[in-house]
């Protein structure tokens, strides 16, 4: 009896195995979903609600890309605050570069994961006479991003042309939702009149953090141990590039600085852009293909208590 | 099977024992605006009759965090009235430990003083005649208050504290507290230059003077005693530029106004901190005078004319107070 089971358990261990095949990989259309880039969570206990002094003091930290665009090429990186330095000590000012970390693709559904850790140690608290102290830990990253919506578009070369004919589409908004980044093209508007159609690209920060300017500069000016990001480089975005069809229409795009930058009010912003004499004479389908690219920041706290060891 | 059942036990209780966390210490606040506490023990009798030895007893208990190194008492009685008796001193002093996480009661001590009373004008049948105990004692106050350094001007920047007033109201041991603290953040180039302005008050019961006037306030030698409180304060380790440095609190609540050196947000050195909470450290420096009054009621007996010949006289004694009470109890009649 017993060994009649083991055999009919590996039979269908078996069949298990057999039965995977190797069925060809399908990408995912519409991958380009959600409003958030980088996750970043504090591992349970590190540090512990309550901690003591003389102790050594352990951050760690879970990154993780939920996006569709690439973080971590050096100048992105995670910084912890909040503390006083001289009782908390060894942890620098300088932040730790965020590892590469791919976003989501149409063949890999889950985006690049990590860990990050500092230690420091915490100072006497005795000594200072001071029973308890209770700083907010924060962890900040500051990262570049990237946002690439696609809409569907309908240009209408001669909206009033006295025709019968079937139409393919009329020009009409898109809703373009969110694109796997923080901030995302939600709609685009179609304004079409003879010899050009406008479109109106509604952008907005959904992620939750803060967008500023794309640059470099900028990213350095995120930490928190910086004076910080002025009003003329927070809520901005960089239009990188709107393409219809393989024609870029950037150089029509309104209101935009002079480093290429789309100053966004209350999270939100427009963009106007133009096809100038579009072809052919009946109304057609087409990509409108659009590229952000911005700094984000983001940042998330937990309460620590430290006592005295006495 | 039960060699592997104690065998297993063996492990778990292996893996209990031994170890290398700490134990920690009792969590001790030091919160209370209370200071040295005297009162007036229960055996303790004030009714007393004419010619009759009496006995005070007096509990003193220090309910601040300051350690009383060097306190010094006074009594003060009709002399004509109550003869102090036997080990009987009308000055003295005392040392009590303050409450800490290792002694958390703080310091204690009784001390017993005995009278006789002496006979009353022929006329009177009772009188109420004064005892007055004043303990002048050198006090201090160390309160730590968590103050925001905030120079961040990023209006959308995350922060882990904000820069508000912080109250003391809950007092940090002593009779002299520090009320408020209002951080000022005041903005020179790209940093930012911490100010406080510390309200301190006195919420005990008792008086304060200057730490130089406690002999005058217990009624050695004349002169009127000062009343200034010397206020000091540390952030981070610096100490900071109080103005004035000494406040006078008869008026009530005080101002104290303290500055620091130190570019908080500079580009470089230790400064650059970001945005962090960090203990304001002020240290009070006082004496403190604890008055009990407790009068005491002289009785004439029916028909009693005056005390019997044998009286004890009083003499001046160099025995330090204690708890030891030395005398006969009851008194023999």
């Amino acid at each position: 009896m017993r060994k009649s089971v083991i055999v009919l358990f590996v039979v269908l261990l078996s069949c298990t195995q057999f039965n995977t095949g190797t069925e060809q990989k399908q990408p995912t259309t519409g991958y380009r979903t959600g409003s958030q880039g980088l996750l970043i969570t504090f591992l349970p206990n590190l540090p512990p609600p309550r901690v003591f002094d003389r102790d050594p003091f352990n951050v760690v930290l879970q990154v993780e890309n939920l996006g569709t665009g690439r973080v971590g090429n050096g100048l992105d990186r995670l910084y912890i605050s909040g503390f006083d330095h001289n009782l908390i000590t060894g942890i620098g000012t300088d932040g730790i570069p965020l590892p590469l970390l791919e976003g989501r693709t149409q063949y890999i559904n889950r985006g690049g994961l990590d860990t990050l850790s500092y230690r420091g140690t915490i100072r006497s608290l005795t000594e200072k006479r001071i029973d308890k102290y209770q700083p907010l830990i924060l962890a900040t990253a500051c990262y570049h991003y990237e946002t690439i919506a696609n809409a569907q578009v309908c240009v209408d070369p001669d909206p009033y042309a006295p025709t019968s004919t079937a139409r393919v589409c009329t020009p009409t908004a898109v809703g373009t939702g969110s694109q796997g980044a923080p901030v995302a093209v939600t709609n685009v508007q179609v304004d079409a009149a003879p010899g050009w159609t406008r479109f109106t690209i509604n952008v907005q920060n959904v992620g939750g953090g803060s967008v500023f300017r794309n640059g470099n500069h900028y990213l350095a000016k995120c930490s928190p141990y910086n004076p910080g990001l002025a009003f003329d480089e927070l809520d901005f975005v960089q239009v990188a590039d709107v393409m219809i069809s393989d024609t870029s229409i950037k150089s029509s795009c309104k209101p935009i600085d002079s480093s290429g930058h789309l100053r966004l009010q209350n999270g939100a912003g427009q963009i106007f852009c133009e096809l100038n004499a579009p072809q052919g004479q009946t109304p057609y389908l087409t990509p409108l293909n659009i590229v952000l690219k911005y700094g984000y920041r983001q940042t998330i706290a937990k309460p620590v208590e430290i006592y005295p060891l006495s | 099977m039960n060699k592997f059942v104690i065998a297993l036990s063996l492990f778990l209780v292996g893996c209990q024992l031994g170890g290398t966390t700490p134990t920690p210490g009792p969590q001790f606040y030091a919160t209370g605006t209370q200071g040295l506490d005297v009162r007036v023990n229960t055996l303790s009798n004030n009714q007393l009759f004419m010619c009759e030895e009496g006995e005070v007893l007096l509990d003193l208990h220090n309910l601040g965090t300051s350690d009383i190194a060097q306190g010094i008492y006074t009594l003060t009685i009709e002399d004509q009235i109550l003869k102090p008796v036997g080990k009987t001193k009308k000055q003295g002093s005392y040392s009590l430990e303050g409450r800490s996480a290792v002694n958390p009661v703080g310091g204690y001590t009784q001390l017993g003083f005995r009278f006789k009373t002496n006979n009353l004008p022929a006329q009177l049948e009772t009188y109420q005649t004064p005892f007055i105990f004043n303990a002048c004692y050198p006090y201090a106050t160390s309160a730590n208050i968590p103050v925001c350094i905030d120079p961040t001007r990023d209006p959308q920047a995350a922060r882990s504290c904000k820069t508000t007033p912080v109250s003391g109201k809950g007092g940090q041991g002593a009779p002299v507290l520090v009320t408020l603290v209002e951080p000022l953040m005041v903005v020179q180039d790209n940093a930012v230059l911490p100010t406080f302005i510390v309200h301190i008050a006195n919420a005990g019961k008792g008086r304060v003077v200057s730490t130089d006037s406690l002999g005058f306030a217990c009624g050695n030698g004349g002169g009127t005693p000062s009343s200034k409180v010397r206020v000091m304060a540390q952030l981070q380790d610096e100490q900071l530029k109080c103005l004035p440095e000494m406040v006078d609190l008869r008026q009530g609540e005080t101002k104290v106004t303290c500055m620091s050196n130190t570019y908080f947000g500079a580009a470089e050195g230790r400064a650059n901190q970001g945005t962090f909470t960090t203990p304001l450290t002020v240290q009070l420096e006082y004496g403190y005078v604890t008055t009990l009054f407790y009068p005491f009621t002289i009785t004439r007996l029916a028909h009693q004319e005056d005390c019997s010949s044998t009286q004890e006289t009083y003499t001046p004694s160099t025995v330090s107070t204690s708890t030891d009470r030395g005398i006969n109890w009851p008194p023999r009649s």
